[in-house]
């Protein structure tokens, strides 16, 4: 699956730009991957054509924050509350629950791997 | 006067539940909630085990398109393996979905006629349903659950004996279809109920980006059968079935003229069996490693697993993305304005899945 890596300033240009070119959001997928997590964003553009761009947000303690790209595309509102509540990352101006009741928190995350930690350190 | 007005989680018009807080100003939503969660069961963080049970509980993310969900997820994971499964085990996977779709359809067509309170045509659709149950009873042994999908093919061969019987079951299936379409169609009463309710705009289906006979009928030729063709369907071609309107009317006759899309469709698969070797599984040689995504068009609209693995027998992620998830967001903005007596009507022209939507 290929993909390009992009800053979160970098994807508010991409997603304006592919809203020009009638691209449709697919979904936001979240992925733990111990020290980080990525989040990737696939898009439709065309017959057998995906576009596939992700942000890769450092773990903060439950401090991360994003931008959100529901006011460019409002189909992405859901998957943003979903990110929000299976990983604890902050979406901006988004409220951040939609399936889960408010005592369970960020079920998806896991703990920094130990090593990380302590290269860290 | 202003007042509120709980509708659901448990409501007659849908079978699962879901809640709408509804503001009502005398008959007319002002302003509407969607309330859902109510039975999220956190299947994404039970598929982090082994891949080969991953099929079987894809198949319970929903009992309707289970069939679709056990075929997304092994594409998925097939993905991840570069491997490719038999031309048989891809035909046998391709006619299934077909005959799920008219299942589904069938269930749809029923659940919003029944919905404006015509009880007998919402029998006559399930009793139709019934005969497509019992095709997917003789072709798997099962009837809602196939459990043919495995990753690499199918477990479950389909005879030229089997193929005959289904070719006769097109027919059968069509002339029914056929009748309940005369039914439908020139019924004044039903036309009169649906057209010019619940319109969605072109504009406002793209900018949701909702999938399925809710984008379709409101002018979106969007199908992932056409847009990204899988299996089969890169030989069998389709035309994505549109209509203009956006109303409930409209969404309602994308799905009955799908069914002789689906119907068409198998009358062209089945006679692919014919000198196709019978080889139906391919045995991965490597474990799930990387990640990769699949697309299928459920009846419901396209559907998404996102698989990533980690060479060995567990995966490490996998992401759902199922077509009432998309079509979420488009409730509220249609049943603002609407009638109360509109509100059963609007939600159900959406197919929702709420087992799908919550996972």
């Amino acid at each position: 699956m290929e993909s390009k890596t992009v800053t979160q300033a970098e994807l508010q240009g991409i997603v304006n730009n592919l809203r020009e070119r009638s691209a449709r959001l697919i979904t936001i997928v979240g992925v733990d991957v111990g020290e980080n997590i990525e989040v990737l964003y696939f898009f439709n553009t065309g017959v057998n054509l995906t576009e596939v761009y992700r942000i890769i947000v450092p773990k903060q303690g439950g401090n991360e924050e994003i931008l959100s790209i529901t006011p460019l595309i409002p189909g992405a509102f859901i998957a943003e509350n979903e990110l929000s509540e299976m990983f604890g990352i902050k979406v901006k101006d988004i409220p951040g629950r939609f399936f889960l009741p408010p005592n369970i928190n960020s079920p998806l995350r896991r703990p920094v791997p130990a090593a990380a930690k302590e290269a860290k350190q | 006067m202003r007042t509120t007005i709980q509708f659901g989680p448990q409501h007659p018009v849908w079978i699962e539940p879901l809640r709408l807080k509804l503001i009502m100003d005398g008959e007319i939503v002002k302003d509407a909630e969607l309330e859902a969660g109510y039975v999220h069961k956190g299947l994404e963080k039970k598929f982090e085990w082994d891949y080969n049970k991953g099929a079987y509980l894809s198949e319970r993310v929903c009992a309707i398109c289970t069939q679709h969900h056990s075929t997304c997820f092994c594409l998925a994971v097939e993905g991840t393996m570069n491997l490719e499964i038999p031309r048989r085990a891809q035909i046998i996977r391709t006619i299934m979905l077909e005959l799920e779709r008219l299942h589904s359809h069938f269930l749809a067509i029923g659940l919003t006629l029944e919905s404006i309170g015509f009880e007998n045509l919402f029998m006559l659709c399930f009793r139709n349903r019934e005969i497509v149950l019992d095709v997917f009873e003789r072709t798997t042994g099962n009837r809602i659950l196939h459990g043919i999908n495995i990753v690499g093919g199918v477990t479950r061969n389909i005879g030229p004996e089997m193929g005959k019987e289904i070719l006769d079951f097109c027919d059968e299936i069509e002339k029914r279809s056929r009748d309940l379409e005369k039914m439908i169609v020139n019924s004044y009463t039903i036309r009169q109920r649906m057209q010019g309710v619940g319109i969605m705009s072109e504009k406002l289906a793209k900018d949701l980006c909702v999938v399925g006979p809710v984008a379709r009928g409101s002018n979106v030729p969007y199908d992932v059968r056409a847009a990204a063709p899988y299996l089969m369907y890169k030989e069998v071609k389709v035309t994505p079935i549109i209509e203009k309107d956006g109303d409930c009317w409209a969404r309602s006759i994308v799905r009955v003229r799908e069914l002789y899309q689906s119907i068409d469709l198998i009358r062209q698969l089945v006679p692919m069996l014919e000198g196709t070797p019978d080889e139906i599984f391919a045995k991965p040689k490597s474990m799930p490693e990387g990640e990769s995504f699949a697309r299928v068009e459920p009846p419901r609209g396209e559907l998404f697993y996102y698989v990533r693995g980690q060479k060995s027998i567990k995966l490490d992620r996998v992401k759902i993305r199922t077509s009432t998830y998309a079509n979420g967001p488009g409730i509220i903005p249609l049943i603002k304005g609407s009638h109360l007596a509109d509100v059963g009507l609007i939600t159900i022209t959406f197919d929702p899945c709420i087992g799908c939507f919550d996972r």
